[in-house]
């Protein structure tokens, strides 16, 4: 009798270990897919808020956009880095690099000074007269 | 007697234990069933969305053609946007097909009215809805400045618990 409820508690905690491990895998697994998840929805969002920064920066700069290249920004657990290139008064080509978490990504974007109303979208990246114009997300 | 008696009781607690541990085996095992297939139909939902979100993220983005959106249904949209950075406009559908056999739909993708790809089935639900400048739900396409996609899936062998997964966002892309 003693070693029988041995064997039915040995075998009992085995199945049951097994399994719990296995299932305790699987979820692992899930969580780990939504935490990669979570970094590139937020990679996504400190793009754009990187944007409307550097956008800002050339806003403000009076013109004199050379001075304003590869700018880096602690954001959080992330960094933005952001590049200006072919400046002029009135456009500039404009590269935002985000990474967090080991999760990059690239956005390009054109931006361009207007005289006349600005285009408004729900969530269009404008600061003063300066507009991103042509907005592409690379695909990491 | 007693031996018999004896017999027949290490009989039946050798027979309870192989019960005990069969049935908690069949049950342990039915549960991680549920959770890898719920696992799986979360990841697979999320890679469907991933690529509806990546290809309307683009929409008007070098585009040649004089509108962005050339329809909007509740479950139909097509667009326009330079999707690979190639210069060239791309057009791109996405659409469900309901299969009334299994009650279920599918959710496919159309690039340049080529041969639609089958992005994913056994949607019990797949929604589209179009918001204006002010943020109001619309059926204009020319007035279309952010897009709700709404995936909802059936798990596959799942009897209890979660039976279903649900994709659910909203995208503002930068161009329109």
């Amino acid at each position: 009798m003693g070693s029988s409820k041995v064997v039915l508690v040995g075998a009992t905690s085995l199945i049951v270990g097994i399994y719990a491990l296995s299932i305790k895998k699987v979820e692992s697994n899930y969580v780990a897919t939504a935490m990669k998840r979570v970094q590139t929805v937020q990679a996504d969002r400190l793009a754009e808020a990187g944007m409307r920064f550097a956008l800002n920066r050339i806003a403000n700069s009076n013109g004199s956009l050379n001075k304003l290249t590869k700018i880096g920004k602690k954001v959080g657990d992330g960094v933005v880095n952001f590049d200006i290139s072919n400046g002029t008064p009135s456009s500039a080509d404009l590269t935002v690099t985000v990474d967090i978490g080991g999760v990059t990504k690239t956005v390009t974007a054109h931006v361009e000074r207007v005289t006349g109303s600005i285009k408004r979208g729900l969530k269009s990246i404008h600061r003063g007269q300066w507009i991103v114009t042509n907005y592409y997300v690379h695909q990491g | 007697m007693s031996i018999f008696l004896d017999l027949i009781q290490s009989l039946f607690i050798r027979g309870s234990m192989v019960a005990v541990a069969l049935t908690l085996t069949v049950t342990m095992n039915n549960a991680l069933y549920q959770k890898s297939q719920l696992n799986f139909a979360k990841g697979q939902v999320e890679v469907v969305g991933d690529a509806m979100y990546a290809d309307l993220l683009q929409a008007n983005y070098n585009n040649s053609v004089a509108h962005v959106f050339c329809y909007a249904y509740a479950r139909d949209f097509r667009f326009h946007g330079d999707i690979n950075n190639d210069g060239v406009t791309e057009r791109v559908r996405y659409y469900g097909v309901y299969d009334a056999t299994t009650g279920y739909w599918s959710l496919y993708r159309e690039l340049e009215g080529g041969v639609p790809l089958l992005m994913g089935k056994r949607f019990s639900s797949i929604t589209f809805q179009y918001y204006d400048a002010k943020g109001k739900i619309t059926a204009d396409p020319s007035l279309i400045k952010a897009v709700r996609v709404n995936l909802v899936q059936g798990v596959e062998g799942a009897t209890e618990g979660f039976t279903q997964v649900v994709q659910n966002f909203k995208i503002y892309p930068s161009n329109l």
